[in-house]
């Protein structure tokens, strides 16, 4: 049987690698003694797939796994047994059959809550104009720097929408939804870097990816 | 300052952050106002290579084990966040609870190579605490140290406070409840150092006094006070099985030098090659029982989900119950898709067997290590291997699939010559002739040679002998770069001034301690890391500290001289490594005491030899 689940990546382990969380799971997985299916071959692996990268330093209440387990088992046992085996910051918040559901892969949406300092004197009604003007603009190039290269790239359309949703002091809550996927992605810091162009003393305290989800047709589908 | 919170500004810019975060799975929590001592347990190298290490494991789950007792890891910062920790301020810290370094009872640093001393010096520094062990005060921690450098602590001597002689798991928790007491009775730092220096396998080195000879040899080493005992020896573990065995390992996060689950079977080696410390050092050998080992393998599974176990000694191959063991693990774990690694294996056809059985051994490759090129040098050396051996099991191997061999050798033995030197290359031929032989030609094989530079140990036969000058090294290297070319041999070797270096600090004195303060101001640190080594700076801080170097590397010395390191006692008697070495000069090599005689080593007087107990000394 195939499993999805949602888990969540705490402050605990916020600054552990994609590859270091896909591994502190097939182990807790061992630990928890449940029967997971592996690949056949010279150097089998575990049949787990993951959602696509969360930035290191950023907690998630939306990461998503498929595991294939060897026969039936109920669902909340696996829920309970995995959740008892977890390193502090690694909890399943839920489990249910990845049948007939979205593939992982085709995720393209994210909701991100990040909390910054505007810093300096700059307060939160200047950030809030800041942000107008840089949704207002068709082009926002960014430099990239992958394996290397670097690559300018345009993320004005991977943007939906920037809002403040809390303000305190000079401090400000914004709730981002961006793209996110194979198909284009854009994260909560390069976003920051580009509007450092208008606020340059901007400091980032808090990011987390809220829900992750795929949009087709205008219609969202969450991946549990 | 609150290290928690500056991390999470600092750590988002940092390589690899996920080195000083903690929080791992097993690691310790627990609350730090109420323990009665708070120990540190450093490595002076980077998170990855340090957490890869048994005796860190060992020590950490042991002491914590104890309700009174704290320990937590510290690891020396890389380069990216030392910068970050001097400009914002940030003082060395624990991993688990964030807490300053200067703040610990103790700090105690794992003392593996000697080019990690730079790193001793650096961590101290980035803690704020004062190098020099005279300066220290009541309020700062008591340094100690221990691992197989610490049978030579000269070098430290005036920075480290106390050294831990041979294996700590019984003495460290005498130190630790003679510190109890200590802090009750609210008396000085050094009078709980002289109480230490009354626990057998405990060396304090301000209570002894060095007196040298004019040509610069050293004339002896005597306490300064009564109740200083003359000589330190070792503490060993008499029995494994009743011994503390952690299973609750820490799962780190982060790729790590050896990630699984470790399965120490035996401490200690009979073989006797007369250039290697930790066959010296180590002795007697003692075993752990299948059974017990069996019970340990899955509780270490079962809590830490590794994927791999690894066998742990000095040679597996002489683990007396190795089919056994390997057969029972093997089924134990065919099921949840466990692996089992077998390093340091001796390669024959009982090896290859097994080998085969276990898939982990074809990913890397086999290694062997003939050590010398011809069998003279191999006698010499004590280096129970000859060619033919070599070249059955190799073609045994290639005969089972493999096509990928490692042959690892030491340049600049005593008595080496260029006829040693060719037979390197020759023997590496030889093995691609095998290849050649089993499966008509030599498609997909790839023989790599590698040496590295002997380095005279104390505390082994060889601790008399020179190591050859290093205009030499790097002559005899270009020598092998030549000869070993070919599609299928490729030729690497080791640093030849990183040998150098290790030969001066291997067998230091105390004079070498203001050598590293000055490296230490001249910024030395992670020696071992090709790029951040400077030789150039290690060579002014010789200048400046008025110390020639190779008065320790390049010098023999005389049957009778007085070493440094013998304040330390590792039961193998001076007499035994006197004869060894006499009988490495007219090549002739003593057989391995367990199919043998007693060669009277003199580690018998230790007891808990499994070996030693059938025998009695010639």
């Amino acid at each position: 049987m195939r499993v999805r689940m949602k888990i969540r990546k705490g402050e605990e382990v916020k600054f552990i690698s994609q590859l270091d969380l896909m591994r502190a799971l097939e182990r807790a997985i061992r630990r928890a003694e449940l029967p997971v299916k592996f690949t056949e071959g010279f150097n089998p692996r575990p049949r787990i797939s993951f959602t696509p990268a969360l930035p290191v330093g950023m907690t998630s209440d939306a990461e998503y796994m498929d595991v294939e387990f060897a026969g039936e088992l109920p669902l909340d046992r696996i829920l309970a047994r995995l959740n008892s085996c977890l390193p502090p910051g690694i909890s399943v918040l839920k489990a249910d059959t990845a049948e007939g559901k979205i593939p992982l892969s085709s995720v393209n949406r994210a909701i991100y809550t990040v909390v910054v300092d505007a810093g300096g004197d700059a307060t939160p009604e200047l950030l809030d104009k800041a942000i107008a003007e840089l949704l207002a603009r068709p082009e926002i190039t960014v430099t990239k720097t992958s394996k290397g290269k670097v690559k300018n790239i345009n993320i004005s359309p991977l943007i939906y929408s920037i809002k403040i949703t809390r303000v305190e002091g000079s401090r400000a809550e914004l709730r981002m939804e961006l793209a996110a996927g194979q198909e284009g992605n854009v994260t909560p810091p390069v976003v920051i870097k580009a509007l450092l162009e208008y606020i340059p003393t901007i400091t980032v305290c808090r990011m987390n990816r809220d829900e992750l989800f795929l949009v087709r047709e205008g219609k969202r589908n969450d991946p549990i | 300052m609150e290290i928690k919170k500056v991390l999470d500004e600092v750590l988002p810019e940092v390589s690899k952050p996920t080195r000083y975060t903690g929080n791992e799975l097993n690691s310790v929590q627990k609350d730090k106002q109420k323990v009665k001592v708070h120990i540190a347990l450093a490595f002076p190298d980077v998170y990855e290579v340090g957490m890869s290490h048994l005796g860190i494991k060992i020590l950490y789950h042991l002491l914590n084990e104890r309700e009174d007792v704290y320990a937590e890891r510290v690891f020396a910062p890389w380069v990216d966040f030392e910068d970050v920790m001097r400009k914002r301020g940030i003082p060395l810290f624990s991993l688990e609870s964030k807490t300053p370094l200067s703040e610990f009872d103790f700090v105690g640093f794992s003392l593996q190579y000697e080019m990690s001393y730079s790193n001793v010096t650096n961590m101290l520094e980035l803690a704020g605490i004062p190098l020099f062990s005279r300066d220290r005060t009541d309020r700062h921690p008591i340094l100690i140290a221990g691992g197989p450098c610490a049978y030579n602590p000269e070098p430290l001597a005036e920075i480290i406070d106390l050294f831990v002689i041979g294996e700590a798991e019984e003495v460290i928790l005498e130190l630790i409840d003679l510190y109890l007491d200590h802090k009750k009775s609210s008396k000085s730092r050094m009078d709980f150092l002289e109480k230490a220096a009354g626990i057998p396998g405990i060396y304090v080195p301000a209570y002894y006094r060095v007196n040298y000879n004019e040509d610069g040899t050293v004339k002896e080493i005597l306490p300064t006070k009564p109740g200083i005992p003359e000589r330190v020896q070792k503490r060993i573990i008499k029995d494994l099985d009743r011994a503390y065995y952690p299973t609750k390992l820490i799962v780190p996060y982060m790729d790590i030098v050896h990630d699984r689950a470790v399965l120490e079977i035996f401490r200690g080696c009979t073989r006797g090659c007369r250039f290697c410390q930790a066959g010296m050092i180590y002795r007697p050998v003692r075993e752990k029982s299948v059974d017990k080992l069996t019970n340990i393998a899955r509780e270490m599974i079962k809590s830490t989900g590794y994927e791999e176990i690894s066998l742990a000694s000095l040679s597996t191959s002489d683990y007396s119950a190795l089919k056994q063991l390997v057969e029972i693990l093997i089924g134990e774990f065919r099921q949840c898709m466990v692996g089992l690694s077998l390093p340091s294996l001796r390669i024959d056809s009982f090896t290859l067997d097994l080998a085969r059985k276990i898939q982990e051994i074809k990913k890397s490759g086999l290694t062997f290590a003939p050590e010398a090129g011809t069998q003279r040098l191999r006698d010499v050396i004590n280096k129970g291997v000859t060619e033919e051996d070599l070249l059955n099991s190799v073609k045994g191997a290639f005969e089972a699939g493999w096509n990928t061999v490692k042959l690892y050798f030491m340049i600049g033995l005593p008595a080496e010559t260029y006829v040693d030197l060719e037979g390197i290359a020759r023997l590496a031929y030889r093995v691609v002739d095998a290849y050649r032989e089993v499966r008509g030609n030599t498609k997909g094989l790839k023989v790599t040679v590698s040496t590295s530079t002997f380095v005279p140990k104390p505390f082994t036969p060889f601790q008399w002998e020179a190591q050859i000058p290093l205009d030499e090294i790097e002559e005899r290297q270009r020598f092998l770069k030549k000869k070993l070319k070919g599609p299928n041999i490729s030729y690497n070797w080791h640093d030849g001034k990183l040998s150098f270096l290790e030969a001066v600090f291997s067998r230091g004195d105390r004079r070498l301690n203001l050598v590293l303060k000055k490296a230490r101001e001249k910024g030395c640190r992670f020696d071992g890391w090709s790029d951040m080594f400077s030789f150039s700076k290690w060579m002014e801080a010789f200048r400046e500290a008025g110390v020639n170097p190779e008065f320790y590397a390049n010098r023999s010395r005389h049957e009778d001289e007085v070493f440094p390191w013998e304040v330390i006692d590792p039961g193998v008697e001076r007499s035994f490594l006197l004869r060894e070495l006499k009988k490495a000069r007219e090549a002739k090599p003593t057989p391995d005491c367990r199919f043998d005689r007693c060669h009277g080593c003199g580690i018998m007087k230790l007891k808990g030899g499994i070996f030693c107990e059938s025998k009695n000394e010639d």
